[in-house]
């Protein structure tokens, strides 16, 4: 049990009459990247706030970093680091203000937090904007300084929700780049959700396909590919999620006059 | 540091967000304003205070002073518990909720945080503000340093728990709200409503408080004392003042910590509930057919244009925030017409037709601000579609022209029907000369106002463009009418054709202005928009 960083026993929530997430069993081991890939309203992100114990399963539960989502909710929240999907962001604060906030509220110490604050704004080349209010930031620079929230008390486990979907081309590079340093070198495990099948084929050691609140497959790219006959993550999701591509005529057909 | 005061320490950052990179010179904001104002008790309150002729009154009548310490703090009440929920409102912008959950903090401390950096401001500014009172107290009815501390500490206690249900209210609103953008439009609605309350009951306390009669003061005080503030009221003016109300001490103190300790407890025990992302239940709005209004519109006004008026009047229509600025607006323009004839006419006896116009100028513009000052607001990415188009942006500002003539139409029927109220006895003529007045005032402000957001494009409600713009247009259609005004009156004697001429100038002059200065306005504004990158 002690290599697995995220476990999740029929993990199931339920909104009013819709299945969200349905009987979910997975297993993450630490260290791993791993890669929640699924179309929109697929049950990703109620995944990950139960994950994060942000809200509480209808039933089931998950062992993360070794702690009960349940019963360990601030263990659990102690040792991950979350960046939303849509997160809010305090707009009337600099990027400087907002990571010190959310290192106290993880009670990382003054003097490293102050540190680790300066080094991250560096890394994600803010530090000459530090002192702005974030209101003035362009959303890529706003994801940059959430990705950098998400890490500044140096969490065992990081949840990223469609990390470089904002991001420019270098920064995502630079994202990607530190996603894989910080698996390989950092020993961190990072649960990714991603709507870009190249950034999941490029990260992600495994990944596991989600539709309609059902897990429909895990395992490595290329065993999915296998498995679907396909030469593509993409085309393996499309084969897995039952979803059909287009023909050309079709794609083409609005542009017919009605009545001829 | 425990987890509350680091959410306090965050909020009062966002407070005072404004002097980011200036924090001394928000110690010397608020400390230099502070001392002129102690500088004025000291030298002019003091004095009047220790005069005989206001000791011998208060001595006399001291029921006066109560009901003055009722109504201040009644005000003072409502005032904490409303301010930040409107601001809030107002703002409805979605919060990092998520990010706060996701670290291990409990909700309780959120509340608590909050409540505490606001509570500190609001106490700190309700006690600078009843320092007259505190002078009061000591010189005519030589209270102890220790009954003034007590006084101190009750206004301070009511004013945490009007703070203290206000961002219990903030949390439950915006969490039903604050997450969807429907909901964030309910929201600003709200606001709306909430400011609306706001102000007849400050407006209209303001003109009741001055002329009530004592008997109307001593049963409103009778009312106010089953208040909170109420029984603050009634402590201070038993231990202080002497003087003993209807309801004993031990009740009021009983009443009051029953009161804070409840509000306090349901509140602590209950914010875990507010702040969750449970998703809240979506409305889907399905729109089968068109309403038969937008057919009609796009009959009397043919072609792109008649698309136009549509598109802004669907966007008008669909948007709550923008029905309650409707709401507002009659509702305001009715009170303000109603309050302020009835008072200028009294001082102002047989001119009523001059009063009703003067009203008249001043009442309009602000409906026109509310109802078509939005032009630019809801994002600048409409209006590249709109450049896009062939002869767009021209198309654009004259749909959302006539859309706002429109719509104000019946707020504008309401001034003359008001004054047909007010006076049943004036002249056809003369309700006919006010309608006009108004109607044509309608057509000049609005383009006024549509000009102005054309040449200087807002994009945020809060943004210092907005402010600039209001203030641009408030100086246009408000100040200017009243230097024409005052200076025609002020210019000598009447001309020789007569005052029946003179005053027909004035009634006329600012609304002949207001149309050359709208369309002026309105036609840069098409023109700048048009070009600007």
């Amino acid at each position: 049990m002690t290599d697995i960083a995220i476990l999740t026993k029929d993990l199931t929530k339920i909104f009013g009459h819709i299945t969200a997430v349905k009987n979910l069993n997975l297993e993450v081991k630490k260290g791993e990247t791993f890669g929640l890939l699924g179309p929109n309203g697929a049950g990703k992100t109620t995944t990950v706030r139960m994950l994060n114990a942000i809200i509480k399963p209808t039933s089931g539960t998950a062992i993360v970093a070794g702690y009960d989502i349940l019963k360990q909710p601030d263990m659990v929240k102690r040792n991950t680091g979350l960046l939303p999907e849509t997160p809010g962001i305090y707009e009337k604060l600099t990027a400087r203000e907002f990571l010190i906030f959310i290192g106290k509220l993880y009670d990382v110490e003054r003097d490293i937090l102050e540190d680790r604050v300066g080094d991250l704004l560096k890394i994600f080349e803010l530090e000459n904007r530090a002192d702005d209010l974030l209101e003035s930031y362009s959303r890529g620079m706003k994801q940059k300084v959430l990705i950098a929230a998400a890490l500044v008390h140096d969490p065992s486990i990081i949840f990223l929700d469609e990390p470089t979907a904002t991001l420019d081309p270098a920064s995502a590079r630079m994202v990607k780049d530190m996603i894989k340093l910080l698996s390989e070198k950092a020993d961190k495990t990072i649960f990714l959700c991603t709507h870009i099948l190249p950034v999941a084929t490029e990260l992600c050691d495994r990944v596991g396909i989600i539709d309609r609140g059902v897990l429909l497959d895990v395992g490595t790219p290329k065993e999915l590919m296998d498995k679907t006959g396909t030469e593509s993550l993409e085309d393996a999701f499309i084969k897995l999620t039952g979803r059909e591509r287009k023909e050309a005529a079709e794609l083409l057909e609005w542009r017919e006059p009605l009545h001829q | 540091m425990a987890d509350w005061r680091v959410i306090a320490e965050n909020e009062l950052r966002l407070m005072t967000s404004r002097f980011h990179n200036k924090r001394k010179l928000l110690i010397a904001v608020v400390l230099v304003p502070t001392a002129i104002y102690f500088y004025i008790i000291n030298h002019f309150l003091a004095p009047f205070f220790s005069s005989p002729e206001v000791k011998t009154m208060l001595e006399t009548f001291p029921s006066i002073l109560v009901w003055v310490l009722h109504f201040l703090l009644f005000y003072a009440f409502v005032m904490a518990a409303f301010t930040p929920l409107s601001g809030t409102l107002r703002e409805a912008t979605a919060e990092p909720i998520e990010v706060l959950l996701s670290t291990p903090i409990k909700p309780q401390h959120v509340l608590v945080g909050r409540f505490i950096a606001r509570s500190l401001i609001y106490i700190m500014g309700a006690i600078i503000l009843f320092a007259p009172l505190d002078v009061l107290f000591y010189i005519v009815y030589e209270s102890s340093i220790l009954a003034l501390i007590v006084v101190n500490c009750l206004i301070a206690v009511m004013v945490a728990v009007a703070v203290w249900i206000s961002i219990l209210s903030i949390s439950i609103i915006m969490s039903k709200f604050g997450k969807t953008e429907r909901g964030r439009d309910i929201a600003k609605a709200l606001n709306l409503i909430l400011a609306l309350l706001l102000f007849i009951f400050l407006y209209g306390s303001g003109w009741f408080s001055g002329s009530i009669s004592p008997e109307q003061a001593s049963r409103l005080t009778r009312v106010l004392e089953y208040l909170p503030s109420g029984w603050v009221a009634n402590i201070i003016s038993e231990i202080v003042i002497g003087v003993s109300p209807e309801i004993p001490l031990y009740v009021n103190i009983g009443a009051l910590s029953i009161f804070c300790a409840s509000v306090f407890f349901i509140g602590y025990h209950a914010a875990g509930r507010f702040y969750s992302l449970e998703p809240v239940e979506t409305v889907k709005v399905t729109v089968i057919k068109e309403n038969f209004g937008y057919s009609f519109i796009r009959k009397i006004i043919p072609g792109k244009l008649g698309e136009l008026t549509v598109l802004h009047f669907k966007e008008f229509a669909r948007y709550m925030e923008s029905l309650s600025r409707f709401v507002y607006g009659l509702a305001i323009s009715v009170f303000i017409l109603y309050m302020m004839a009835i008072s200028m006419s009294k001082t102002s006896q047989g001119m009523d037709i001059l009063v009703y116009s003067f009203v008249t100028v001043y009442c309009v513009p602000f409906i026109t601000l509310l109802v078509a000052g939005d032009i630019t607001i809801r994002g600048k990415e409409k209006l590249w579609i709109f450049r896009h188009a062939p002869r767009g942006i021209l198309l654009f500002v004259l749909g959302k022209y006539i859309q706002s003539i429109i719509v104000q139409l019946p707020i504008v029927i309401a001034v003359p029907l008001t004054f047909h109220f007010l006076n049943p006895n004036l002249p056809m003529k003369s309700l006919i000369e006010l309608a006009l007045i108004a109607f044509t005032l309608l057509f000049g402000c609005t383009a006024e106002i549509i000009g102005i957001f054309c040449l200087n494009p807002a994009f945020k409600e809060k943004s210092a463009k907005y402010t600039i713009n209001t203030l641009i247009y408030v100086a246009l259609t408000m100040f200017v009418p009243m230097f024409i005004f005052f200076g025609i009156v002020a210019s000598g004697s009447p001309p020789e054709q007569g005052l029946e001429n003179l005053l027909t100038i004035i009634r006329w002059a600012p609304v002949g202005l207001s149309l050359l200065l709208g369309f002026t306005l309105m036609f840069l504004g098409i023109k700048n928009l048009s070009r600007m990158e």
